[in-house]
């Protein structure tokens, strides 16, 4: 007789070992598997509320890759690709290339918890989740490879990770300490209930909203079929937090959520909000990056908060206040900078300024002065005067440009340690590098290995070292272009 | 001997890197960070403080006002 | 770090900041000023940036070469001769704007290089390769006064009288804070910050040509040791 599902899934859900050749903490090191160290008993009642079984999931994934790869051969036609938006090329292009092999790196983490998780159960979900990534890094690279005929550059999808581009730099640190490095306790806290339960709903579901407006319905599709996989095991975190705070660890559980929520936040601010809102064409813009943020990061990671009787992060001010500030300074960054970048970048035209304005009303008046600046030197003197010359500071956490919260308001501070001086975006950027600084310390920005000679300071040069082949690679306005010899090197006797 | 130091003007949007010679005065510091900014173009007094918010005797030299390698300074626009 | 240095022409010592021009006439007496200018700075382990209008820049090596080992110097970085339409015309025409860009360029590469305090300058004018638009000109000299302080630098701006005509000399005066001439740098009293030029651009009729006669006159006058 056949069992049912019901019958049989619990228990082999739960089938655990006994070990008995070796002790559970040399089956289960701290070192891999997490603080503090608990045994087994602490954790057998780790449950995820979403169950499936293996046959499940694989007819489940298999449906769904048939669906995105119809999508794919019913809309892959040259001439839709000539009708997006440029910009809004661009935003698939900066996500492809952010997103693909960060997927990847997922796929190591959920590996990590699928050998080192300390149930059963989480075990197994983290085995599924771990397919996931893998199914989340070829998707990308899939789309990507297809764009490849039309723009050279969607090959960053898959070159991103393995080049020194600062803005890459930036999301490889941040991904390295949420799980490439992080032990199983602290991933699945950091990744799981931080990053994917809060953030990537924003990346994935809000973007689609946005891609399907603007009629990029193969990149809408994509977007919400990896979301659903997301939901699933996103859940990890719930449990492990739960059994984290009812075994005496709430400060730590309350460091990992303050962290990874402010380490997050920089990394959205920097890839969503300007795409939002600088790169996404006006009419299919649903919202503003600070509405979405507010409707579906915030409140939820509220609620989760609440769930948990956690307290909102220290810094909770600073957050709000950049709210309405922070992906607009960067943009700026972005601007000055685009020949180090390996998407382009806009100048936002006056529509575009007036829905800023609408939806930020101190953007005019903060950032308005900057962006008519841009346009008087480009009408009066062409595009050298809009490009930046001298090194932006870097912080030494997040690898961003120092340029929050807002022109007038600079939060950017220093820390000595060792006989070394460190430099900061912001406080809660210090906190983090005080709390764990043997992890960080020894890291180098691009600044910092500029300065050392480690990394060239001529820009030509620099552009190569960052894997940007000049002229073409290389980022530009979106609708004036780059001239092309500008990146050449002046020949010398 | 040459330090660098990241430098915000009052009307820039940026923190910058600067990288100068530490015997040069505090003036030709905040000069040299405007040459740098957004609007070099603007005239006007330049109050140059550390980090802490001190301010600095522009006719100090660099080394003399107390910045180091990898300090802050900012260098307000009238 | 001393704040004046020696241009290497007959003891004359500059300050740092300082924005200079001189006249010559033929490649003998532009020589007479580039090269020792170059040797003294490679000397003191000064950045060295030579732009020349009219002549290879591989000669202007070769001329170093009896004074200094330039090959080493050019190769390590140090000395950097480039031809003049390498630099004003890489957009196709000569531009104010793209010129001071590439300046900014030049500067950020020196200062994060790390091993040079100082920054010497040299260009030679004789509309031979580069034919500038002299409105376009005298932009680019009067706007470069805002750049000084980029970093610790001295620049030397040397023009052909025979290839631009004597008109040249009031524009030279109204963009140059000092002046070699005869031997001697020279405070100019007829020079006008970049703001102050912008004004005085706006201004026509008989005062601005009074002021300019008198600037004529005054270099006259001291060229010819009649002040």
């Amino acid at each position: 007789m056949v069992l049912r599902r019901d019958d049989w899934h619990d228990l082999a859900r739960k089938v655990d070992w006994t070990p008995r050749y070796v002790d559970e903490r040399e089956l289960f090191p701290p070192e891999i598997s997490g603080h503090p160290w608990l045994p087994h008993e602490a954790w057998q009642d780790w449950n995820e509320v979403y169950r499936t079984t293996y046959r499940e999931y694989v007819a489940n994934q298999r449906d769904k890759d048939a669906a995105v790869l119809g999508v794919r051969a019913a809309l892959s036609k040259p001439r839709l690709f000539d009708e997006l938006d440029p910009a809004w090329v661009q935003l698939v292009k900066f996500h492809n290339g952010a997103i693909a092999l960060v997927e990847y790196a997922g796929a190591v983490a959920e590996l990590r918890m699928a050998r080192f998780g300390r149930d059963s159960a989480w075990r197994t979900m983290a085995t599924l989740g771990a397919l996931d990534e893998i199914r989340h890094t070829q998707i990308p690279l899939l789309i990507g490879h297809d764009l490849l005929a039309y723009d050279g550059n969607f090959d960053w999808t898959h070159k991103a990770f393995h080049t020194n581009e600062w803005v890459i730099l930036a999301a490889r640190h941040l991904f390295d300490d949420m799980f490439l490095a992080a032990d199983a306790i602290d991933l699945a806290i950091q990744l799981n209930f931080v990053f994917e339960t809060g953030f990537s709903n924003l990346q994935f579901m809000a973007m689609a909203a946005m891609a399907d407006r603007a009629h990029h319905h193969l990149f809408e599709k994509t977007l919400a079929s990896i979301q659903t996989d997301e939901s699933r095991h996103a859940q990890i975190g719930h449990p492990v937090l739960r059994t984290l705070l009812e075994n005496g660890s709430r400060e730590r559980a309350q460091y990992l959520v303050d962290k990874m929520w402010w380490r997050s936040w920089r990394l959205f601010l920097a890839l969503t909000g300007t795409g939002m809102e600088y790169l996404t064409p006006l009419e299919a813009r649903t919202r503003s990056f600070k509405e979405f943020m507010t409707e579906w990061v915030i409140e939820q990671f509220v609620k989760n908060l609440e769930e948990f009787d956690l307290e909102r992060p220290w810094f909770w001010d600073l957050f709000v206040e950049e709210l309405d500030f922070a992906h607009h300074s960067f943009q700026l960054g972005l601007y000055a900078y685009r020949t180090t970048l390996w998407f382009d970048v806009t100048l936002p035209d006056a529509a575009e300024r007036a829905w800023l304005n609408g939806k930020y009303p101190t953007w005019n008046e903060t950032y308005g002065p900057f962006w008519k600046d841009l346009e008087r030197r480009w009408e009066a003197g062409g595009e050298s005067s809009t490009l930046s010359y001298g090194l932006p500071g870097l912080c030494n956490l997040c690898q961003l440009p120092t340029l929050f919260v807002r022109p007038g308001r600079n939060t950017a501070c220093t820390l000595e340690r060792d006989g070394r001086r460190y430099l900061f975006c912001s406080e809660p950027c210090r906190w983090i590098f005080q709390q764990e600084s043997p992890k960080f310390a020894a890291h180098k920005s691009v600044v910092d290995r500029i300065v050392a000679g480690e990394a060239p300071g001529k820009l030509t040069e620099l552009h190569k070292w960052m894997g940007l082949e000049a002229p073409v690679e290389t980022g530009k306005d979106v609708r004036r272009g780059l001239d092309p010899w500008r990146l050449d090197p002046i020949p010398r006797a | 001997m040459r330090v660098y130091l990241f430098g915000y003007a009052s009307d820039d949007y940026l923190m910058r890197v600067v990288v100068t010679p530490d015997n040069r005065t505090v003036a030709h510091l905040a000069s040299q960070l405007v040459a740098w900014g957004t609007a070099p173009e603007r005239n006007g007094s330049l109050t140059v403080r550390n980090e802490a918010g001190e301010i600095l005797d522009p006719t100090s030299t660099i080394a003399q006002a107390g910045l180091g390698y990898g300090e802050i300074f900012t260098v307000e626009r009238g | 770090m001393s704040t004046n240095l020696d241009l290497g022409v007959g003891g004359v010592r500059a300050q740092l900041g300082d924005h200079i021009c001189g006249l010559y006439t033929g490649e003998a007496q532009r020589d007479q000023i580039v090269i020792p200018f170059l040797t003294a700075g490679l000397a003191s382990g000064d950045k060295c940036i030579c732009v020349v209008d009219g002549i290879d820049p591989a000669k202007i090596v070769m001329s170093l070469d009896s004074h200094v080992d330039a090959s080493k110097f050019t190769a390590t970085n140090q000395l950097e001769v480039i031809r003049a339409s390498d630099v004003y015309l890489r957009s196709g025409s000569f531009s104010a704007d793209e010129v001071i860009g590439s300046w900014k360029a030049a500067m950020a590469d020196v200062m994060y290089d790390g091993r040079f305090d100082v920054v010497r300058a040299v260009e030679t004018w004789s509309r031979r390769d580069v034919v500038p638009d002299m409105d376009e000109l005298l932009m680019l000299e009067s706007e470069m006064n805002r750049y000084l302080p980029l970093y610790p630098q001295v620049i030397v701006c040397l023009y052909d009288i025979d290839r631009f005509g004597a008109s040249i000399v009031v524009n030279l005066l109204r963009t140059h804070p000092r002046v070699l001439m005869g031997g001697t740098l020279v405070d100019n009293p007829y020079f006008r910050t970049p703001d102050e030029l912008l004004i005085e651009q706006e201004r026509t009729g008989t005062a601005a040509a009074q002021e300019m006669e008198k600037a004529a006159e005054w270099y006259f006058d001291a060229t010819t040791g009649t002040t």
